[in-house]
């Protein structure tokens, strides 16, 4: 029953999506407008620490775009426990014999289908990049994309349950997680950077999700993996799991 | 465990918002095939009543037993036993009329095949059969609410609870909400538990729990709590209340209470009839409008509380 639960939940997700085409288009454009924009203009301008050559920006700022459209689209798409607990929904599921645990689920699962879609969509644009990726990086960068996913859902999905207004949710994601992709290396790398931005880098877990996706999408044909990989992805998949064992718990509280 | 003749109990269940009491030491019974009706004006705590005993808040005191079984033990089956019915439709307007349903059935992991069958009978029983493929947010208000019974009754409930159901509904498609009701009572054999402020709702009922600011103020049936109150009286419709009551208190031999737009006249001896043929003969000049009254469920909270029900306060 529970898993019949959860997929009809995050069915719902996926279609009101698609149902939505503004929001489609929104979620999609944005970012990569975003990316070719920034990128192109701030073009061969800056020099990488330890690199004599200049470095195309475009390419630099690939993988950040990546998780930016992971991190966009995780997190809005748990605005939808702010609507509907407005709308009355919400209370519908939460009367159901595992009500709590399908919406926590469904949602996890909702928002992790279409931002690991749309994740993927945009990793295609990679060889505008100069990145080249073959299918065994391919299979690497979805599944490291797909625990993003998963953490980032929980992540909005934690802030979002206890909140009635959408404005406040919005107010908290510009207070909080442009910063956290800011000082994700997305936008610059921490090498050059001043030393307590450097110490914030280390200790934001999308660091390191921002390392495994630029490492993987360098990796050209018949390269070896990152040799960071996996102390990446191991960071990644612990903090992901924190943050779903705290949905957890929230969601089983009752007033 | 013996059955219990009870489809829902309550037995000194009590609500605190942090340190603001909004229940306290609430009592009810609801028979197997009853109606039950928790009437009271807004902010009376009914609606955190009813939250509770539909699980959304978790029970602080006292004990809640559904089909004998404990809502604080057994949330789980106890769920399954539930339809419930909001005051604002718990349906997504995004979906349309059989996805509602569809997803509905899945929450409670009815069986796919099954749940088709069920969501054609439920539509056609609720006269939206031709309505299946539309978005719920095209829909009017009162096609909403037969949608929302139909995916509430997909799971075969045993009791249907309903906070307010009528709440935003003009007045014809009220009606057609209790025929609605009504009809699936007799032919399906269902508990009914609903909240109301409004005071015609609970005439039907078998039942009523009276609540004024968190507190049981009167509970039982409804014609013997109306019989309690005594005798038939007279009130007369005017535009100067007190002046009137002011006269016919002179007379003595009568209780005179003064309400907004009329006065309410009690016979201390004899029937209200003759009463009101001689206050019409005698004040015909100050009174619009002459009516023979029972005692009401108005009276009954008059009573009890020592204030109109006119005069609680609305929702903001």
């Amino acid at each position: 029953m529970f898993m019949q639960a959860s997929y009809s939940l995050a069915l719902r997700e996926v279609t009101r999506f698609l149902r939505q085409k503004n929001r489609v288009i929104g979620a999609m454009a944005t970012p990569v407008l975003f990316w070719f924009l920034l990128g192109s203009g701030v073009g061969r301008s800056l020099v990488a620490p330890g690199f004599r050559e200049r470095t195309d920006y475009l390419t630099y700022f690939f993988p950040g775009i990546v998780l930016l459209i992971i991190l966009f689209t995780a997190i809005f798409s748990t605005v939808s426990v702010i609507e509907d607990r407005r709308e009355g929904f919400l209370q519908g599921v939460l009367v159901a014999p595992d009500g709590r645990s399908a919406i926590l689920f469904g949602k996890l699962i909702g928002g992790t289908l279409l931002a690991v879609f749309q994740a993927i969509v945009v990793v295609l644009l990679a060889p505008y990049s100069d990145y080249h990726p073959d299918a065994r990086v391919l299979f690497y960068l979805l599944a490291i994309i797909s625990v993003l996913a998963v953490g980032l859902t929980a992540l909005g999905f934690l802030i979002a349950w206890p909140m009635d207004s959408t404005q406040g949710f919005h107010a908290l994601i510009n207070l909080f997680f442009v910063p956290l992709w800011f000082l994700s290396g997305a936008l610059f790398p921490p090498s050059g950077a001043a030393g307590w931005i450097r110490t914030l880098m280390h200790f934001n877990p999308l660091s390191y999700g921002h390392d495994a996706l630029a490492g993987l999408l360098a990796t050209r044909p018949g390269m070896p993996l990152p040799v960071d990989l996996s102390h990446d992805f191991s960071i990644v998949c612990a903090t992901t799991l924190l943050l779903v064992m705290a949905c957890a718990v929230q969601v089983s509280r009752r007033s | 465990m013996a059955e219990s003749l009870f489809a829902v109990e309550v037995e000194g269940v009590g609500y605190s918002y942090g340190k603001k009491r909004v229940l306290d030491n609430i009592n009810l019974k609801l028979e197997e095939g009853g109606m039950f009706c928790v009437l009271g004006p807004n902010g009376s705590g009914k609606t955190t009543l009813f939250k509770i005993i539909s699980t959304i808040f978790a029970l602080q005191d006292g004990e809640i037993s559904v089909g004998g079984r404990s809502l604080r033990q057994f949330p789980t089956p106890v769920r399954k036993k539930l339809g419930v019915l909001f005051q604002n439709p718990a349906v997504d307007m995004k979906l349309t009329v059989r996805e509602n349903l569809r997803h509905h059935g899945n929450l409670y992991g009815l069986d796919p095949h099954d749940l088709e069958t069920r969501i054609n009978k439920n539509l056609e029983a609720l006269g939206v059969e031709n309505r299946g493929g539309e978005m719920v947010e095209s829909l009017s208000g009162g096609l909403r609410r037969r949608v929302e019974i139909a995916k509430v009754l997909l799971t075969r409930p045993s009791i249907l609870l309903m906070d307010e159901p009528t709440t935003g509904l003009d007045p014809a498609i009220r009606s057609e909400l209790w025929s609605i009701i009504s009809g699936i009572r007799n032919t399906r054999k269902l508990s009914v538990l609903f909240t109301t402020h409004l005071l015609e709702e609970a005439e039907p009922a078998d039942e009523i729990l009276l609540l004024d600011q968190g507190h049981s103020v009167a509970s039982g049936k409804v014609s013997e709590l109306r019989s309690s109150l005594g005798k038939e009286y007279v009130r007369l419709g005017t535009y100067s209340p007190k002046k009137l009551a002011a006269k016919i208190r002179k007379e003595g031999e009568v209780e005179v209470t003064i309400e907004p737009a009329s006065v309410k006249v009690v016979p201390s001896r004899g029937l209200a009839a003759p009463l009101a043929v001689r206050l019409w003969r005698e004040y015909s000049q100050e009174v619009t409008s002459v009516t023979l009254c029972r005692p009401t469920l108005e009276d009954l909270f008059l009573q009890k509380t020592g204030r109109l029900w006119s005069s609680t306060p609305g929702e903001i």
